[in-house]
Parts: C-alpha cells; structure tokens; sequence
C-alpha cells in the first residue's frame, strides 16, 4: 500500500514538473506577435530604407547610437552617452560595451566608422548619400569604444537628424562582408530580434535575440504579413488572422474601439499634409492669389468629414503638436466672402460669365496634382477643394497620379499645385523646414525662396539654446505662414489596433514598435 | 439578306428585342440625363458623405456626400462614349488592316498577321495598361488602351472573312471588268464583311466597356470628377465595410449596360451568323 | 505531325522574341525613373544619378537590351530594380501561384459548364435551359473584380466563412480555404463562356441519329448523354477551355489585387508602378511563353482527338 502510495506521489511529483516546465516554456515564448503591413518589405539594408514597412521590420532587428523615448526625446541607446565641443561641430560618441550582433561579432567603434562610411560611400549609392557627406567630415576611432564625428559645422539637430535615421542603423560589419549585396535579405544587428525568414508577398519572420543586451525580449516570434487592401487587413484583424495592424482609417474607427477584443491606440503623429504652389509658374507669383485660394479652404468641413478621429487640421509648416509650433501664425480660416474680395483686388473678375473669372483675357485655371492614396484621402481632399474653388469661380481640376508619374512630375516641377505630406519620427522643425522651404532645400519642389528665412532657419541649425532656438522658428514660421506658399490641411494621428491578447505594448508615434517587453496572452 | 428581312428577324429574336432594349434605356438615360438625375452628378456635401439610401438619396451618397443615383444616370453617358470610342478606334485601325492582309495576302498578310499574333500574346488588360502608364491617365488614353487592344480580334476576323469572299465568283467578275483593288475592297469585299463585324462589335463593346472599369480599378482611369462607373465603383471599395452601396450600384449599373451589348450581339449572331461560335473575348 | 510541331515552335520562340522587343521599349515609354522611385522623395537629384548608375539605368537603351538578351540566354532573367533579388527567383516563386489559381478556376469552370451544359440542353427550351442561359449571361456581363468584391462582402467581411486575402502556406488546408475566392471569382467567368458552348454543341449532337440509335436501343439516358453524346462534344470544349485557361494565366491580374493573390498578374502591377524593368519584362517573358504553349497544346490535343484533322 505505502508502495503503491509512493509510486502515485512520484508520478504526481513527475507529472507536475512536466507541466511547470510546460507552463514555463509557455512563459518563456510568449507566443507569436502577427503584424498587417499595407505593403511588403522592399530592402532591409538600412542605407536602403525608404518605406515604413522596412523601416518597422529593420527597426526590429537593428538599433541605433541613440533613439527616442515614447515622446520623442532622444535617449541614449548603443552609445553611453556622447557631447560636442565648445563649437559644436564635433560631436564623440562613448559606446556601450559587451554588446554583440547577431553574428556574434563585437559591436565597437569600428563598427559604427563602418557603418556611416557605408552610407557616404559612392559604390553603395546610398539615397542618403549626400545628406551625410555634407554633413559629416571625418569620423576617428579613437578607442574601442569611443568615437569621434567631425562635423563640416555646428549642428545641434545632429543627432535628429542623422543618429535617429533609418540609414544609421548599425549592422554587423562582418555580415556585410559575408553575404555582399545580398547583405539585405541577411540583415544582422543588434536588436531585439533576429531575422530568421522571408518569402516575398507572403511573410517576414523574426524570431528572439536570447542575448539581447537590453534583456531578451518576451515574445517568441514576429511576424510581418503584406495585406495590401484595407478591408482585409481589418477583417483579418477582427477575425484573428493578425494582431496588429497600423493606420486605421477614420471610417473603420469608432467600429473597431467599439469592438470586443480589440484595442485602439493613438499617438500625435509628426506629419503635415496641406497643398503647395508651385512659384515658378506665373500664375502663383502673386501672393494676393494664393491668401485667396488659402481663404477658400474649409479645412475644419474637410477634417470633420475626412478625418474624424484621426488627424486634427493642420495651422502651420511645423505640425501643431511640435513644441516648436507657434500659434501665433496667420490663419487662413475659411471666408468665401475674404477670398472672393481677395481674388477681385488681385484683379480676377468674371466678364463674361460664364462662371470663371479672367484677368487680362487668361482665365483663372490650374491643376492640383494628388498622388494616389499615398497620404490620407489625398485624392479625396484635393477633389473636395477644387469643387470648392470651383464656387469661387476659380476653374481648378485634380489630376490623381500613381506614385513613380507623381514624382516624376514633381521633381521636374511640371505642375501647378500639389498635394504632398512630410512625415517625420520626431518634431524637430528643422526637420520639417530645412528640406521643404529653405531656398534650394531638398524637398523644396516648389521653387520656393525667401533670403529672410532662410538666414533664419540657418541661425535655427547652429543655436543650440532651446529657447533661443524656439523664438527662431517662431519667427520662421511666421514670415513663411504669411507667405501663403503652403495651405496646411491636417495633421494627422497615428492610430493602431490590436487585439487585447497582445499585453504590454504602448504605442506612440516615436516608439511605434517597441516589442522589448509585448507578449502575447494565451 | 436584305435589310428589310434582317429588321423582321430582329424583331423576332428575345436576345436582340432585350438586348436593345436595354440599350435604348440607357441611351435616353444618357441623352435626358440631367433631366433625370435628382441632383448636379458633382454636388458636393461633405458633411452627408456616406449616407444609406433614402428618400433623398435613392441609392445613397458617395465619399464626397454627391447623390449616387445622380451619378451613376450621368455615368451612363460616360459608359456609352468608352464603349463607342474605344471600337471605333479598334474598327478603324483593325478592319482596314484585316481586308488588305485577307485582300492582298503575301509578304504583306504575313508581316500583318505576326503583328497581331504578337499583340494577342500580351495578356490583354497588361497590354490597356501600359498604354495608359504611357500616356497618363484619363478617359481618352483609356479609350485609346482599349482601342489598341481590340485591334487583333477585329483583324483576325475580317481577314478570315475576306480571305473566303476573295474566292467568291462576284469578285472575279469585278477584276474582269477593269475595277481596282481598293474599289474592289470597298465596294465588294467590306460589304460582305460586315454582318460579322456587326456582331463582333456588339460584343466587343460590352468587353470595353468591362476593360474601362478594370483598368479605373487599378489606379489608372478616368480623372475626378468624372462620373465613371469603374472609378466609382473602385472608390468604393474601401467602404464596402461602412457603405456597401457606394461599390455595389455602379457594378449592377456596369452589368446591366454590358449585358444588353451581350444580348444584342447574341442576337445578331443567330440571325447573321449562325456558324459564327462563342469563342470571342 | 512532327514538323509541324517544329514549325510551330519555331514561330513560337520569334513571336517571344517580338514581345520581348517591345515589352522593353514599352515599358521605358513609361514616364517615371524606377531610380528616383527606389531613392523617395528625400534624395537629392545627384544621389538619384548615383542610384541609376548603380542600378545600370545610365547606359544607352539599345545596350541595356542586349544585356537583357545576353543575360537571358544564359538563364539569367536579371535582377529586380525594385527589391534587389534575382527575376528568376521571383517568378519561379509567383508563377506556381497564378498557375494553381488558373488550373483551380478552370476547374471549376469546366465542371459548371459541363453540368449546366448538359441540363440545360436536355432541358431545351425549359425554364432551366432559361435559367442556366441567363445565369451565363449575367456572367459574363460582371466585372470580374466587382464578382470578386461582392463574394469577399458576402462570403468573408459579412459571414465571415472564408479568408479575406493572401494565399495562405502554400498546400495547407489554410491554402485551400483562401483559393476558393479568387478561383470562384475567376472560374465562375469562365464558366459562363463556356456553358454556351457546351450547351449549343450538345444540342446539335442529341439530334444526330447515332444519338437516337442508342436511345432506341434501351441505354440508359445519363449513359447515352455522357458517354456518347458528351464524348463527341468534347473536342470544341477542349478548345474553348485552353483558350481560356490562357486567358485566365494572364487574366488573373484584377483578381489579384482583390484578394491580394501573390501571383505573377500583381508582380507585374507592382512592378509597373515600381518601373521595375527586368521584373516587368521577365513577367511578361513568363506569360507570353505560357499562353503559347498553352495554345499549341491545345491544337495538338485537337488534332489528337479528332482523327480528322491532319497538320501538314
């Protein structure tokens, strides 16, 4: 009897250490986080990112000398901690030590030398080639774990602008060596999770760094599956299917917070979107015509309707959530009567009546040009605003291109005006007005200039007094907002919606995928 | 067959009395259109966009609040003019090539006939694409994209046709009284063609017009505002969740039209060309 | 029989050769740089020069085409401008995709056709012979994406039976459940074409006399309708099948971007948009090839089964 008794505790005994140890393996991979992605991978080689979904995977597996915390300032990450020099334009960097890549190699200064020499070197032909050679000089490896950047000038968004960058992600020298151009579909770093598979328009799969120098993250795996439409991304959502996906569109939205089982997370995104003239058409010189055109925008009407829920209207270059914003710029709220009396002082009168005003025999007509759902109802809105111009008597037609004619026109300037977005990881301003309105600027499409700003926005680069700084681009954009070069629409929300079982997860438009501590509950 | 017999049997025929019909509706629809339509196909009220069917709005509003009845009445006018334009560009370019191949026969007939084999090995909706990707989008490019690819069918068939006229003895006896080759075409061969190319176009018009919408829904035609059916359909397919109208009465509206270009070719056939066979795209 | 294969083969390989040639100047038609589209908006005119030399698109077109040639004789399909990886493994990845898609839909089609075929002819003149006749004519009046929407409304977003998109691992029972859309969407089309034909040929066959001979015979009528009668009528079918079946490989483009099939038809979207020249043209390469054999064996069947029909 006390025989069989014993044999029934052991059995007990073994029966339940299988199952702790089952309950810990449980534990130990907390499941598998699936994510909806609009679009499929096109290059994780850093210095080759250039589209969000990349940008999320790449993220995943690779870290950065510094990056943002969930509100958007900049943290230390693979470096310690760094200063510059009295005059700003040399900037060390002290790296953490003991950390390793994927590959097992030591990440060290070399490593970062490697890296940002990746992104200048001309044979790599890098999109963000130039961005860095103008900016940085040399860069010195002056111990293991100390590295120094000379700078061709002061530059206090430097770590904004150029640590924080996509194509600054730090991957394994040696793996770069190993596999060649094929280096992108090996990507090796030193991040949370370890690239494990792809196969194309059908998944990518990640699985966990066990040695991640932050802690080995909870979940087991990650994977990214392409749904290109909408309505399958939200069905596979409510269904199951996935557990995550980005970009809720406002009409979907109230649905899904509703919903059990599924939760909504919002974050100020730093975007602005609005129409842009082109100045170097005659039409657009006359800065009476574009107040009007601004003055006969209804962007509260088109962000109720358009929007609900996930953008607010936009007020200025910079997004208004920006600690840079200035709410002191002028607005142009909508006024038919203030446009239609600006438009006539501008000398556009209808003489003939047939519904479009003229002026010196040349009627008033133009074309917005739109991408092709590449920004929130781009289309949409720009449909909306012609129809509204076209009460003011002014004559204006949309022409909705897909992406590769859109810029193709766009970088050739062969266009009136044009609906375009600029969307940043942070609210740095210079970020936002640098590129976009500084004469000459990257992104200034527009053939824009204005010598009191520009001074300005150089003035705003080299001061590194946050105060000082903010009285700056107060001012910038005041004079630029006064220009009416740029009718801001909206800025908009970053949203996700996940299922409840995924724990752990906060989700700002910064730190969008922050994976360290999620797990999945089963 | 004399015209007049041909009119009887027509008169006859269920496929052809539906098929036209159907047409005619949608014609006066097209011509009285703004008579009919409720409201202005580009009304705009943002604040009802989305809004269910209803007294005011019969078949519901679209994205940007504008009556959807209103603009599928005057989509039809757009409907009509793809179909139309976009044969008679693939008529006028596909017939003439088909009688001088079928006529002339050669060198020539061969060089025609490997260019149609040729553009027939595209798959067709690619082939309407890269053309449009070529010239922009818009109407007018689709009708051409359309056009371009409808020439081959019409070619192929036409030169089938003249090839067994060619033979005809009405055919020697107009060479033997001295008459050209392009007269003879004209007025001997062409006439004889055209109870086929009657047929062909009736369907290929409703192909078309099947072709117009699947190309407005990859991105690539008619520009805003127009009322086009394609477009609205594809507009609408990112609410099917919220607004399974705005997708759903722009396809039926499609579908009635192609189907009464379906009908009629049908019937033509029966009464033309009863040997003629299903197999056209 | 055999050089008629060889000849056949022969105008086979110059007709993919044609579309070769112009696929590749079409598509450099294309307004739009797949260099600038690959760099984005943020990069600067000169980083896009580098990109396009890097990418090879600076050299003279003529050039570029007869290193595609040159490439493509030896196997070597190139390389994609817009994800970096090789062409051949892209489309030996897509094509499976498109190919079971197609077989799955014709398929279908063909077991719709030849059932509402046959009732309807046996029928004549019934209200099923009217029915199946109108469904055929609503068929093919759809368009086909718009079938597609409404089946993905009805069949996922509403009652929530069938996968939305996506294909699913390949040969799983996941597979299986998300090919029944886009297949039906497809084959239901097809279908429609053919049920005319099997129906007006089946009609002409029931009136022959042999037809009437095995009837009066005492067989039993499914017997006489499908051993005999269906037997004599398969041969127009077959036809109309294959042409469609190569319809389908290249038809299946819209379908695609519905129910987000990676296949070769959204291959070649993308890559249109993408201006991926090696990516379009080894797509189009694939297609062109397929529909050609595709066409070839049909006529060889056809001689193959009607003794009638030499090839000389």
């Amino acid at each position: 009897m006390k025989n069989k008794f014993s044999v029934l505790v052991s059995v007990f005994l073994i029966l339940s250490l299988f199952m702790v140890v089952g309950v810990c393996n449980a534990e130990d991979s907390s499941g598998t986080l699936r994510i909806a992605n609009p679009t499929d991978i096109k290059k994780l080689d850093p210095v080759d990112i250039q589209d969000a979904t990349s940008s999320r995977v790449a993220d995943l597996v690779f870290d950065h000398l510094a990056t943002y915390d969930y509100d958007g300032e900049v943290i230390p990450e693979l470096a310690k901690s760094w200063e510059f020099s009295e005059e700003g334009d040399e900037i060390t960097f002290h790296l953490r030590e003991g950390v390793k890549f994927h590959d097992g190699t030591e990440f060290d200064a070399q490593a970062v030398k490697f890296n940002f020499e990746r992104i200048m070197d001309p044979e790599v032909a890098s999109p963000s080639r130039e961005k860095f050679s103008k900016r940085i000089e040399e860069i010195e490896v002056v111990d293991d774990y100390t590295v120094r950047f000379k700078l061709t000038g002061p530059d206090a968004a430097f770590i904004d602008l150029y640590v924080v960058d996509n194509a600054t992600m730090m991957m394994s020298p040696a793996s770069v060596k190993k596999y060649g151009k094929d280096v992108d579909l090996h990507p090796v770093g030193t991040g949370p999770f370890k690239f494990e598979d792809y196969k194309q328009a059908n998944y990518v799969e990640l699985v966990r760094n066990e040695d991640y120098w932050k802690g080995a993250p909870k979940l087991g795996e990650v994977i990214f599956k392409p749904i290109p439409e909408l309505q399958s991304r939200i069905a596979e959502l409510e269904t199951g299917g996935v557990d995550l996906m980005f970009r809720v569109p406002p009409e979907q939205l109230e649905n899904l917070e509703k919903r059990k089982g599924i939760v909504v997370q919002k974050s100020p995104y730093a975007s602005i979107r609005g129409l842009w003239f082109n100045v170097e058409k005659k039409l657009f010189q006359d800065k009476k015509l574009r107040k009007a055109l601004a003055y006969g925008v209804d962007s509260d009407t088109i962000n109720e309707a358009f929007l609900k829920g996930v953008a607010v209207p936009g007020k200025s270059v910079v997004p208004v959530e920006s600690w840079a914003y200035n709410e002191d710029v002028p607005k142009y709220n909508f006024d038919k009567e203030k446009a239609a009396a600006l438009l006539k002082e501008a000398g556009w009168v209808d003489e003939n009546g047939d519904g479009v005003r003229e002026k010196e025999g040349e009627k008033l007509s133009f074309t917005i040009m739109s991408p092709d759902g590449r920004y929130l109802r781009d289309k949409e809105i720009s449909e909306a605003v012609t129809h509204a111009w076209g009460s003011l008597g002014v004559d204006a037609n949309t022409e909705v291109l897909e992406w590769g004619a859109f810029i193709d026109k766009l970088f050739a300037a062969k266009y009136d005006m044009v609906f375009l977005g600029w969307m940043q990881s942070t609210f740095e301003p210079a970020k936002f007005l640098n590129p976009l309105v500084k004469t000459g600027g990257r992104a200034n499409f527009f053939n824009y200039s204005n010598s009191e700003l520009d001074k300005l926005l150089e003035e705003g680069i080299t001061t590194f007094d946050e105060k000082k700084r903010k009285e700056i681009y107060d001012k910038a954009q005041m004079i630029f907002m006064e220009d009416a070069e740029f009718i801001s629409l909206y800025n908009h929300l970053g949203i996700v919606a996940h299922t409840t079982e995924l724990k752990d997860y906060k989700y700002t438009a910064p730190r969008s995928l922050d994976l360290v501590d999620a797990y999945m509950e089963k | 067959m004399s015209n007049l017999k041909i009119l009887k049997k027509l008169a006859t025929n269920n496929n052809a009395i539906f098929g036209l019909t159907v047409i005619f509706i949608t014609l006066i629809v097209a011509i009285f259109a703004p008579y009919i339509a409720p409201h202005g196909p580009n009304e705009q009220h943002l604040l009802d966009r989305l809004n269910p069917p209803s007294m005011k709005h019969p078949l519901g509003t679209d994205g940007h609040g504008r009556d959807l009845l209103s603009r599928i009445i005057f989509g039809s006018r757009i409907s009509l003019m793809i179909g139309l334009i976009s044969i008679g560009i693939g008529l006028g370019l596909g017939v003439p090539l088909g009688l001088t191949a079928g006529y002339f026969g050669g060198i020539y007939e061969e060089i025609v006939m490997r260019g149609i084999d040729i553009l027939m090995s595209f798959p067709g909706i690619l082939l309407a694409l890269v053309v449009v990707a070529i010239l922009g989008p818009g109407l007018f490019n689709v009708m051409v994209a359309i056009g371009v690819w409808s020439i081959p069918i019409f070619t192929r068939m036409v030169r089938g046709s003249t090839l067994s006229i060619k033979e005809e003895e009405f055919i020697e006896a107009a060479r033997s009284i001295g008459l050209g080759d392009f007269k003879i075409i004209l007025k001997q061969v062409l006439p004889n063609c055209l109870a086929p190319i009657l047929v062909l176009s009736s369907l290929r018009l409703a192909t078309a017009i099947l072709s117009a919408a699947a190309l407005s829904f990859l991105g690539l035609g008619a520009q805003p505002p127009t009322p086009d059916w394609g477009a609205m359909l594809s507009a609408g397919r990112e609410y099917l969740r919220v607004a399974w109208w705005f997708s759903t009465f722009p396809g039926l509206a499609i579908m009635f039209v192609v189907l009464g270009f379906n009908l009629l070719g049908d019937g033509l056939r029966d009464i033309l060309d009863p040997k003629m066979r299903g197999n056209i795209r | 029989m055999l050089t008629y294969i060889v000849r056949r083969l022969f105008i086979l390989v110059v007709v993919v050769l044609a579309v070769t040639i112009i696929a590749f100047s079409m598509v450099h038609l294309i307004p739009g740089n797949p260099a600038q589209i690959m760099a984005g908006i943020n990069a600067s005119p000169e980083d896009v020069k580098m990109m396009s030399k890097k990418l090879g698109l600076n050299k003279p077109l003529y050039i570029q085409y007869i290193d595609y040639m040159n490439g493509l004789l030896h196997g070597d399909f190139g390389t994609s401008i817009r994800t970096g990886r090789s062409v051949a493994h892209q489309l030996l990845t897509r094509y499976p995709a498109t190919f079971e898609l197609a077989v799955v839909s014709i398929f279908i089609a063909l077991s719709v056709s030849i059932i509402g075929g046959v009732t309807a002819a046996t029928h004549h003149n019934t209200f099923i012979d009217n029915l199946t006749m109108l469904g055929a004519l609503f068929g093919v009046s759809m368009p086909s994406f718009w079938r597609g929407l409404m089946l993905m409304f009805l069949f996922s977003l509403l009652l929530g039976w069938l996968p939305v998109s996506g294909r699913g691992d390949p040969y799983t029972l996941e597979w299986l459940r998300h090919l029944i859309l886009p297949s039906v969407a497809l084959g239901v089309g097809s279908a429609a074409y053919l049920v005319r034909l099997v129906r007006s040929n089946m009609l002409e066959i029931l009136n022959e006399e042999y037809i009437k001979t095995a009837r009066s015979k005492g067989l039993r009528e499914t017997f006489v309708i499908y051993r005999h009668a269906l037997k004599n009528a398969f041969i127009p079918i077959v036809t109309m099948a294959g042409m469609q079946f190569g319809y389908l490989l290249g038809g299946t483009v819209v379908i695609e971007t519905v129910f987000a099939w990676p296949g070769l038809g959204r291959l070649m979207i993308n890559s249109i948009f993408a201006r991926d020249f090696p990516s379009i043209q080894g797509a189009v390469l694939m297609l062109a090839v397929s529909f050609a054999l595709v066409n070839l064996i049909v006529d060889l069947t056809y001689a193959f089964l009607d003794p009638r029909i030499r090839y000389s």
